[in-house]
């Protein structure tokens, strides 16, 4: 199979690095954040953690300027054939394209914890995105079992971007006091058949990346349907991030 | 009144959630008034009510003898003063603030004051309704979902003037009637009419930004994410026009809160008279078997 560079910050990052494995993909993962805040990564430096052999680099992290800014004027050589498979929870394909001086190798996808579950992966081209690229991520998540649909370039996607609506809006109710979280929890899972509460979801995909989402739409839309809720963004800063952190919306002792 | 006095349950309004609430409340063995306004809905009404007990205890679900005493358990009247017989009285008539006022008025009237006023309304105010009443502290917000039968979710609604103790007895009777309690304050669309909005509405908005078709929508809903319909398929199923007017309510009641703007695009589908599965198109087309 392939050699895969896995970055990222989350737990899709980790999951998605046990399903490479598991499928026979030769894995090298680069993780920051597994237990919570990280300051020691401001910048990285991808050219140096990718090696010659890397066939492919599937990124799922927040701040992700911190790894795809070019600040030399050169876009650098040794990513140029790789296809950059970029998670598209902050940033637009054709915006992360664009600080890799228009890359067409950058292709974005989007898919939610707990990704085992998931059948179906978005599959996201930007305005740069050449053909062998696409065709690149089509072939790699069939051969994690997952069935590739392409959609138009946005942030968010389709799931990640619902959800995260579900999430803000359940997490205002809760800071509005209207009910305790387990109760809006089972609420949402017995009264419309939800998979999970919109809260016990946002643990398991970490509060941070679900902030990540929702200040991406802010930024994207510049529109206050988006604007995050005062108490997801104590969580976060507090390092309360959900189930690898051992608290979130609730407590994992 | 605490749970172990209640023995008969008043239930005003035979409709879909009426109907149901007697239903599960015979069921659960409690004696059962249902109130309607003529004979004619209230017979309709029993004939479906007992027509759903005999099927369960046919598939063999409940026995034979359980289903004969559930429906022997249930009384119909259009005289409200009768409901003075009742312990308990849960209201599901239609969703219009005057005619629920004006019922609460007459049965200040009729019931003893420590009888519990439940009332069913989705999208009311709680404390509105109890305003008007002698005793607004007895009225409590107790919000079933339909099918009352399957549905196990009960939200229990304290309004601004609900006591404590009926709060109380209500979250314990949702557990006599088998069902989840969860309780919620007296907030516009409680919790799940709330929390629930942008599942339509971010979907309404990424087909209105071209980001995929309805149908793909709806399929990475359902495969991404393990729901069961997609938003799309959902909107079908309940009626595009009673989701618009819900998005709509809770939009309005919120001052215009952006989070629930609700979609030109589905508007326009309402007023077009596509309006999901019971006019035989709505995002998709169904054929007659699907109605
Ligand atoms: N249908 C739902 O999905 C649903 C879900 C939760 C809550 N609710 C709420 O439940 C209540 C009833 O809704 P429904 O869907 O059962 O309506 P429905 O139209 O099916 O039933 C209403 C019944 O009330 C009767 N009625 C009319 N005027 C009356 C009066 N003055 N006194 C007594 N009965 C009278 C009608 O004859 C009818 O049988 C509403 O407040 C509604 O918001 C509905």
């Amino acid at each position: 199979m392939s050699n895969v560079l896995v970055i990222g910050d989350g737990p899709l990052a980790y999951e998605i690095t046990e399903t490479s494995k598991l499928n026979g993909h030769g894995v090298t993962p680069y993780f920051t954040n597994e237990r919570g805040p990280d300051f020691s990564h401001p910048y990285i430096n991808v050219e140096q953690i990718v090696s010659r052999s890397t066939d492919l680099i599937l990124e799922a992290a927040k701040n992700k300027i911190n790894y795809w800014y070019t600040h030399g004027s050169e876009y650098p050589k040794i990513l140029t054939d790789i296809p950059i498979l970029t998670l598209l929870y902050t940033e637009s394909a054709t915006h992360i394209s664009n600080w890799l001086r228009n890359a067409p190798n950058v292709i974005g996808w989007a898919a939610l914890p707990p990704f085992e579950k998931a059948k179906a992966v978005e599959i996201m081209p930007g305005l740069q995105t050449n053909q062998a690229t696409l065709e690149a991520a089509q072939q790699f998540f069939t051969s994690l079992g997952k069935e590739p649909v392409i959609i138009k370039d946005c942030v968010g996607g389709v799931l990640p971007r619902v959800v995260a609506s579900l999430i803000n809006n359940a997490a205002y109710a809760l800071m509005e006091g209207v009910a305790s979280a387990a109760d809006i929890d089972v609420a949402m899972k017995l009264g419309t058949n939800y998979p999970y509460g919109p809260l016990e979801w946002a643990d398991k995909i970490g509060l941070d990346q679900v902030l990540g989402i929702l200040e991406g739409l802010c930024e994207a839309y510049g529109e206050d349907r988006y604007r995050p809720a005062p108490n997801l963004r104590q969580l976060v800063y507090a390092g309360h991030w959900g189930e690898r952190t051992g608290r979130g919306f609730y407590e994992y002792p | 009144m605490t749970i172990e006095h209640i023995k008969k349950v008043g239930v005003l309004g035979s409709g879909t959630m009426g109907g149901g609430i007697a239903q599960v409340a015979a069921q659960s063995g409690f004696d059962v008034l249902l109130y309607d306004i003529n004979t004619e809905i209230l017979q309709k009404a029993f004939g479906k009510i007992s027509g759903f007990i005999n099927r369960a205890a046919e598939k063999g679900k409940i026995t034979r003898e359980e289903a004969d005493a559930a429906i022997e358990r249930i009384i119909t009247t259009t005289h409200l003063p009768n409901m003075a017989g009742c312990d308990f009285i849960i209201e599901a008539v239609p969703e219009k603030l005057e005619l629920k006022q004006s019922l609460y008025q007459e049965l200040d009237g009729i019931t003893s004051p420590h009888v519990i006023l439940a009332t069913n309304t989705s999208t009311l105010s709680v404390t509105q309704i109890a305003s008007v009443t002698k005793n607004p502290g007895r009225v409590v917000g107790m919000h079933f979902f339909n099918p009352v039968p399957l549905m196990k979710l009960v939200e229990v609604i304290g309004g601004a003037s609900s006591d404590e103790a009926a709060i109380l007895t209500i979250i314990e009777m949702a557990k006599r009637l088998g069902k989840t309690p969860v309780v919620t304050k007296d907030v516009p669309g409680f919790i799940v009419n709330r929390v629930a909005r942008p599942f339509y509405l971010e979907a309404l908005r990424l087909l209105e930004e071209g980001v995929a078709d309805h149908a793909t929508i709806d399929r990475l809903i359902r495969e991404g994410g393990g729901f069961n319909m997609g938003p799309f398929e959902l909107m079908d199923l309940i009626g595009l026009d009673v989701n618009f007017a819900a998005s709509v309510s809770v939009y309005e009641a919120y001052f215009h809160e952006p989070r629930y703007r609700p979609s030109l695009l589905q508007q326009r589908m309402v007023e077009s008279g596509r309006l999901g599965r019971k006019t035989g198109r709505g995002w998709y087309e169904y054929g007659e078997d699907e109605k």
